[in-house]
């Protein structure tokens, strides 16, 4: 198991590593640059400064050596726009991002989980039907969409929650004010549970025919008991992996929500930065959201092999 | 005495999207306590729907639409759910068929027993985890305790099949259903796990439903017997009655079709034509008449009603066998029994070949070894040691001759073969192909080569692409090797299909729509499209049911003596081996411990193991079963990765002394013949060289 899990994070350091490289390459081929950043009324003489202050005019390879060389101590370079370091930026905004999507995921999960085992004990039946329409439609409507009909209704209309996210700067100030959650993270669960509650229904359909539940009910259990007791925990090995699999759709997501409700976190960040040409935060929050990413791969699979002995033995 | 169980008149019927299936139509039935009570069937017949039927645990779309299943004097079908689940467990036990998926991969063993225990009485954890253990030791699971928290993967199929076996006894019911326990097992499990169930059977007092499409486990095993056909009982009676005496066609046909009756190898076997009835509209009359030679009029009109005989012998036929009516035309009297092998000539020529005799021999294995490597590591996967599948074998084959290789999983039969048709590169050792050596073949020549060699696979269901149409099957070898024009190709796919006893229309349809024989009739025109010289064929009757499997068996023999075609016959089951085989080749954990001549194997084996392995298989008469004088093979096949010093065989040896644990047996003649055997103290002779080894070592 330990051989196992050693292996997989050597794994995953080097897709970061990769990712990376691959992220600073295609970051310096966008169009725009340092005239961008000056405006148009700036002199020759200007831009060539700003290029040779900023480093830009040294090959490819040696400032990503430079960059890496910060980056590994902690130094992801210094904002253009918004006069801090991006450390400090990020470490500001990340954790109010982690609470938008970790709360958005973990109700999306647990929802798709009772939901889609109602539908497994209830397939084919009216409302297994109806629970798959409105989950699609909810599926197919963009998040930003999503987001503005949530404000439209529930902020404009019935005064229920405010429309814009809490401007605290602690994560306890976001909690203070929780209200404001409501809404942004309404919107990413709606978006997100049909993603995993149809996983669960298939998953659940099949488990439940499944010869070992046959068995469970031969030894005289009732089919609650073969559902919790056995069927469920066969039920989430998949969507464990599924979960890893969708942090970048939910980042995304993140991203569409964070600049709908003037969310305060790293989505806003980074979409501001994009406005403004901000490279070194484009980079940085690229780079954690891809670790991120890694991450929560790795951790699909570790607790993919802790909940599926076959996996964890025959390592 | 009063019947534990009686089912009356029982319906079944499983609804599909148009109609349904009757599954179950009409079927009487009594189980006494203590009793062992055998159903057999083929497949399709209903066996297994009447035990899910009993514990009301019916696939989805299955309902029981008529009758009473009485058990104890309490009617199961009137029961509600609730009710239902207090029979389940508590009054009776289920043993499924396949211990590999009825076990849940997640849950430790111990928890799945206890989960049993205390589903049905009123104890704590750790003391239903206490009776966990206890049952597994009373199942025979070695070192129970340290085994009780290991997951079902950890363990065999044997093993396993003990663990389903201690879920049923948990609640001790007064009746255990097993359905096909020992169809997944090898024969030297299956005959441990037999042995399990007849034990317990005695000690617990209960009774038991064997329900089996093999009537060798039957007659070995159960005290009466019912055969089924089409969902309903057509025979039933004492075991020993049965079989001697056995009154419905149907059942002295499939006695007929078992390889083990036919008079001599390679004679044809008797088969039932045409298939079962289509159980969605059944016939009204008797269900086995459009297949049965005493079938008359009176039987197509109306289902015959069951007739008895005191001592309990009962049957629906008009004209039961042994009557004047059914004596017409006995069985042994049919144009079924061929000649074996015409050109005598020709085995007598094979005789008097010497095996190394390599002018003549179309296949020749010489010391092949096959390692697989094993890795682990952290990070990087290191090799860290070898599973040794195939262990130096040799052996020969000539044109036109079949050598059957047997071997329960896990031996490496199966590798063999692939190494013989070039699906895997041997580790040492050359396979030499009409003079070519397999290992030389690259690019054009190779392919040319290839032509010669086909496998034929065990699964007629997932050896067959269900998207490409059954033409498209057959011509795709003469596609790959460009054998013609497309019109030629065409024109040979039709020939191949007459060949193996297919209509010319089956090149339109798919696989779905053809039975699991008519399947393995395609694979095996697939194989014989390119004409090759040498067929390995890796199981392939297995699948199938026994009438079924004896018209693939006549099928394969017929094209041998057609076509001049050898065979690598590859098969668990020595029956179906002797029959068709000319030598035998005996594996066990990668090493060849006997070859000879097909009838010298199975009659005097001299290795140990073929004898354990023999011995094992339960034959289709309960006087000849019982009069066995068995060697026992105890215990489970050891790793293959760390195989034993010596004779591989020796942990389960009950003869085995210390030099077998020194010294490697090689295959030699303990006296002058072809049989050979790997064994220093081979069956019936003196010890081989036993002073030699005592002296040097």
């Amino acid at each position: 198991m330990i051989g196992y899990i050693a292996r997989r994070v050597v794994q995953a350091v080097l897709v970061v590593f990769v990712v990376t490289v691959v992220v600073f390459i295609l970051l310096h081929q966008l169009p725009g640059g340092v005239r961008s950043m000056l405006g148009k009324t700036a002199t020759p003489q200007q831009v060539a400064q700003l290029t040779q202050q900023l480093g830009l005019d040294k090959p490819i390879p040696v400032q990503y050596g430079k960059w890496l060389g910060g980056f590994l101590q902690g130094n992801m370079g210094y904002s253009i726009t918004q006069n801090q370091s991006v450390a400090s930026l990020i470490a500001e905004r990340l954790p109010k991002t982690l609470v938008l999507t970790g709360l958005s995921l973990a109700i999306a999960v647990l929802l798709a989980i009772v939901l889609g085992l109602l539908q497994a004990v209830w397939r084919n039946k009216a409302v297994d039907y109806v629970m798959t329409f409105v989950a699609f439609v909810f599926y197919a409507t963009p998040t930003f969409f999503m987001g503005l009909i949530l404000v439209l209704l529930f902020a404009v209309k019935w005064h229920l929650f405010p429309a814009q996210a809490p401007q605290a700067t602690s994560i306890g100030g976001l909690f203070a004010a929780g209200s404001g959650l409501v809404l942004p993270v309404a919107t990413l669960v709606l978006v997100s549970v049909a993603l995993f509650s149809r996983y669960v229904r298939a998953s659940a359909v099949d488990e439940l025919t499944e010869d070992y539940a046959r068995t469970a009910r031969a030894k005289g259990a009732g089919e609650t008991r073969v559902l919790f007791g056995h069927v469920l925990r066969n039920v989430l090995i998949p969507v464990v992996t599924l979960l890893g699999l969708s942090l970048p759709w939910v980042f995304s997501g993140a991203l569409v929500v964070e600049s709908v409700f003037n969310y305060p976190g790293m989505g806003l960040l980074f979409w501001q930065a994009a406005v403004q040409h901000d490279y070194p935060i484009l980079l940085g929050v690229t780079v954690i959201i891809s670790v991120a990413t890694v991450i929560g791969s790795v951790l699909a699979d570790i607790t993919y092999a802790v909940l599926d002995p076959r996996v964890r033995y025959s390592s | 005495m009063e019947p534990l169980l009686r089912i009356d008149q029982l319906r079944t019927e499983i609804g599909l999207r148009h109609g349904s299936v009757k599954a179950v139509d009409g079927l009487d039935l009594e189980v006494f306590p203590g009793e062992t009570l055998g159903v057999v069937g083929e497949s399709g017949s209903g066996k297994t729907i009447l035990g899910l039927s009993i514990m009301r645990l019916l696939p989805s779309g299955g309902r029981i639409v008529d009758g009473r299943i009485v058990l104890d004097g309490q009617d199961l079908v009137g029961l509600s759910n609730k009710q239902m689940r207090d029979v389940r467990g508590r009054s009776v036990g289920f043993v499924f068929q396949d211990p590999m998926t009825s076990l849940n991969p997640t849950l430790p063993i111990g928890r799945q027993i206890a989960e049993a225990v205390r589903l049905h009485e009123q104890v704590t954890k750790s003391d239903a985890m206490t009776r966990a253990l206890d049952l597994l030791q009373q199942v025979g699971m070695p070192h129970a305790a340290e085994r009780v928290n290991d997951f079902p993967h950890q363990l065999s199929g044997g093993l396993r099949q003990r663990v389903m076996i201690a879920i049923a006894l948990a609640a001790s019911p007064k009746l255990l259903i097993a359905d096909e326990p020992t169809t997944a097992l090898d024969v030297t499990i299956q005959e441990q796990i037999l042995e399990l169930v007849d034990q317990l059977r005695r000690e617990l007092d209960m009774a038991v439903i064997l329900v089996t499409h093999d009537l060798g486990v039957i007659a070995g095993r159960a005290d009466r017997v019912a055969v089924m056909y089409a969902g309903r009982v057509v025979e039933v009676g004492d075991t020993a009655q049965l079989f001697s005496n056995p009154r419905h066609p149907y059942t002295e046909a499939l006695l007929a079709a078992l390889p083990d009756n036919a008079a001599a190898t390679h004679d044809t076997l008797y088969t039932i034509p045409g298939l079962p009835p289509d159980l969605t509209n059944p016939p009204i009359g008797c269900r086995f008449a459009p297949r049965c030679r005493y079938a008359t009029k009176e039987c197509v009109a109306a289902y015959p009603s069951v007739a008895g005989e005191a001592s309990g012998h009962r049957f629906a036929c008009f004209h039961p066998v042994g009557t004047p009516e059914g004596m017409a035309h006995p069985i042994g009297s049919l144009a079924w029994r061929r000649p074996s092998r015409p050109e005598a000539g020709h085995q007598d020529e094979t005789a008097r070949r010497s095996p190394r005799d390599e002018g003549r021999e179309l296949l020749m294995v010489d010391h092949l070894v096959k390692d697989f490597d094993v890795t682990s590591g952290a990070v990087l996967q290191r090799k860290t040691g070898a599973l040794s599948a195939v262990a130096d074998v040799s052996f020969n084959l000539s044109a036109g001759q079949t050598f059957g290789l047997v071997g329960e999983s896990g031996c490496g039969k199966s590798t063999t073969g692939r190494l013989i048709v070039g699906l895997e590169r041997p580790t040492a050792g050359t396979i030499t192909i009409a003079g070519h050596d397999t290992a030389q073949l690259h690019g054009r020549s190779g392919r040319e080569l290839r032509r010669n060699m086909q496998l034929m696979f065990q699964d007629p269901y997932a050896s067959l692409d269900p998207r490409m149409s059954i033409g498209a099957i057959v011509r795709e070898p003469l596609a790959i090797q460009r054998v013609g024009s497309k019109r030629e190709q065409e024109r040979r796919v039709l020939e191949l299909l007459d060949e193996v006893g297919l209509p010319a229309t089956a090149v339109e349809r798919y696989p779905h729509e053809f039975s699991g024989g008519q399947r393995q009739r395609v694979g095996l025109a697939r194989a014989l499209a390119l004409n090759p010289k040498l067929v390995v064929a890796d199981e392939p009757v297995s699948a199938l049911d026994v009438s079924v499997q004896a018209q693939v068996l006549n099928l394969m023999i017929d094209l041998q003596k057609r076509h001049e075609l050898s065979y690598v016959f590859i098969s668990h089951d020595l029956g179906v081996v002797r029959h068709v085989s000319d030598t035998i080749g005996v594996m066990y954990l990668g090493k060849l411990v006997e070859v000879g001549p097909a009838t010298e194997c199975y009659e005097r084996p001299l290795h140990p193991y073929t004898k354990g392995l023999l011995d094992a298989i339960p034959i289709a008469d309960p006087a000849r079963e019982a009069a066995k004088d068995k060697l026992r093979v105890t215990g489970e096949l050891p790793s293959a990765i760390h195989p034993p010093s010596g004779c591989r065989f020796r942990t389960r040896c009950p003869i085995a002394q210390e030099v077998c644990a020194v010294e490697v047996p090689v295959l030699r003649a303990p006296a002058a013949s072809e049989h050979l055997v790997a064994c220093h103290f081979p069956l019936g002779h003196e010890p081989h060289a036993v002073a030699a080894v005592t002296a040097s070592s």
